[in-house]
């Protein structure tokens, strides 16, 4: 079996990979010996750009792209990936990961060589950690865009497809409209955002995995918890305990803490959390709140809300000018496949009878699908 | 109908599907000079009415008060296409 990578159609076999990445090492070697910098157009860039860094054990600085233009790092703090935050909340911020974190030292497996199909954006915390683990298991590398389901013709099984879940919310989205059977999944991993029971039970009822993983965590952190019950949220009890990777969260108040491993202190993630039974789910975020005649609103609360409306596959909110009281929430959604714009009015009553006042969508589109921001996320603005 | 501007922005029958699609039920208010209060309609509804007068006009509104906002009426006098407001 032949190792590969794919993108946007094009198919390259790995010696193509290796003659890139020595030609770019070689470049390298020509200038500063520490820092190799580049700003990707492409997973294909971004590959070649981790193996070549790693190969010279260097500092390897992957800019964000345009509209950004980040500062270099000015100081070196040794051999790693220099990586930029989304910018969700603020402008893209330096990050930087020592090699072995992303690369931990393990044998080449031996057998069929797995299939990853990545949906993160290349160049993010979450795209760049998925690419070394690949890499680590001489795995074949295809990056994934939410139209794959329609558009991807190479019809072998993935071993592992990882996304946000706006990636696979617009993936079952294609996939209804694709008309045919997607290729078979062994694993589908989400992380990046909150995840809720009606995608879960989407991506499960649409592609069939053997098994789907929550991933949360933060670029700052790295990915840190992993869940695997199909249920959204994390679950409760588990709260402070270690797991395997080390790795545990916990509860203040109604922000989500964070510790990667044994040893490291909980750090704030940012989060903003609700206990609802068993369950601890993602409600917002600090810094992204729309502000209704002074009142924060989360949007992600409102989209959790919407999300779970029996009609709803994806929902995204945002603000929306409003010249009585600043702005109002305004809501995007997707409907699941089959259900029509004669569920708008059972929504409009499911959202009153949830939300408060200042957090009802004041103005509903149902539309066929979302655009995502360049990290994968959902584009509120 | 017309606001103070001269301007065609909002007629009754407009503003009655409006007032019929935030507040369902109260389709059959008495006219332009029903207060908001006897309708129900507070500020997050007003915002609300608003921005369905906006799909409706397929554009976006701004509010000058110069005076009383009490009634639908006042709200339709008082609204204007946001391009003259800048």
């Amino acid at each position: 079996m032949t190792r590969y990578l794919i993108e946007s159609g094009c198919y390259w076999d790995w010696s193509e990979v290796s003659r890139r990445t020595e030609e770019l090492a070689a470049d390298a070697r020509h200038g500063d010996e520490r820092f190799l910098t580049v700003t990707p157009a492409s997973g294909f860039d971004v590959v070649v750009a981790l193996v070549a860094g790693f190969t010279l054990e260097c500092e390897l600085v992957i800019q964000p792209p345009p509209p950004y233009h980040s500062q270099l790092p000015d100081r070196s703090v040794g051999p790693g990936v220099w990586i930029y935050t989304s910018g969700t909340t603020g402008s893209p911020k330096s990050v930087h990961w020592p090699w072995r974190r992303l690369f931990p030292l393990k044998h080449n497996e031996v057998g069929d060589i797995k299939r990853w199909g990545i949906g993160y954006a290349p160049a993010s915390f979450a795209g760049v950690s998925a690419i070394c683990q690949a890499l680590s298991s001489s795995a074949s590398v295809e990056f994934l865009t939410p139209a794959w389901p329609s558009t991807r013709t190479d019809r072998h099984p993935l071993t592992i497809a990882v996304g946000t879940p706006t990636f696979w919310r617009m993936a079952c989205v294609h996939a209804f409209r694709g008309y045919k059977e997607p290729a078979k999944i062994d694993v589908i991993s989400m992380g990046g955002e909150p995840v809720d029971d009606t995608l879960l039970s989407a991506v499960r009822n649409t592609f069939h995995p053997h098994r789907i993983k929550q991933i949360f965590g933060a670029t700052e952190l790295g990915a840190g918890i992993h869940i695997d019950d199909e249920r959204g949220g994390l679950p409760l009890d588990a709260a402070g305990q270690r797991q395997s990777s080390g790795a545990a969260f916990d509860v203040l108040a109604d922000r989500l803490l964070l510790s990667p491993s044994v040893g490291l202190p909980y750090v704030e993630t940012g989060d903003f959390v609700e206990i609802v039974g068993d369950r601890v789910f993602v409600t917002g975020r600090r810094g992204l709140s729309i502000n209704v005649g002074g009142t924060k609103v989360s949007p992600q609360a409102v989209e959790r809300v919407l999300q779970e409306h029996p009609s709803v596959l994806a929902a995204r909110a945002y603000a929306w000018r409003s010249p009585v009281v600043g702005s109002v929430v305004a809501a995007d959604v997707v409907l699941v496949p089959g259900k029509t714009e004669d569920c708008r009015r059972d929504l409009r009553a499911f959202a009153e009878a949830h939300l408060a006042p200042a957090e009802l969508p004041r103005r509903i589109r149902i539309v066929e699908e979302f655009v995502s921001s360049a990290a994968g996320k959902v584009l509120r603005s | 109908m017309s606001n103070n501007q001269g301007d065609m922005v909002i007629d009754e029958d407009v503003m009655r599907r409006c007032v019929g699609h935030v507040l369902p039920g109260v389709e059959d208010f008495s006219g332009l000079d029903t207060r908001f209060d006897e309708i129900g309609l507070d500020s997050m509804l007003l915002a609300e009415l608003i921005v369905q007068l906006e799909e409706e006009t397929d554009g976006m509104l701004d509010l000058h008060v110069t005076g009383r906002l009490e009634t639908l009426r006042d709200l339709m006098l008082s609204l204007r296409p946001l391009r003259e407001a800048e």
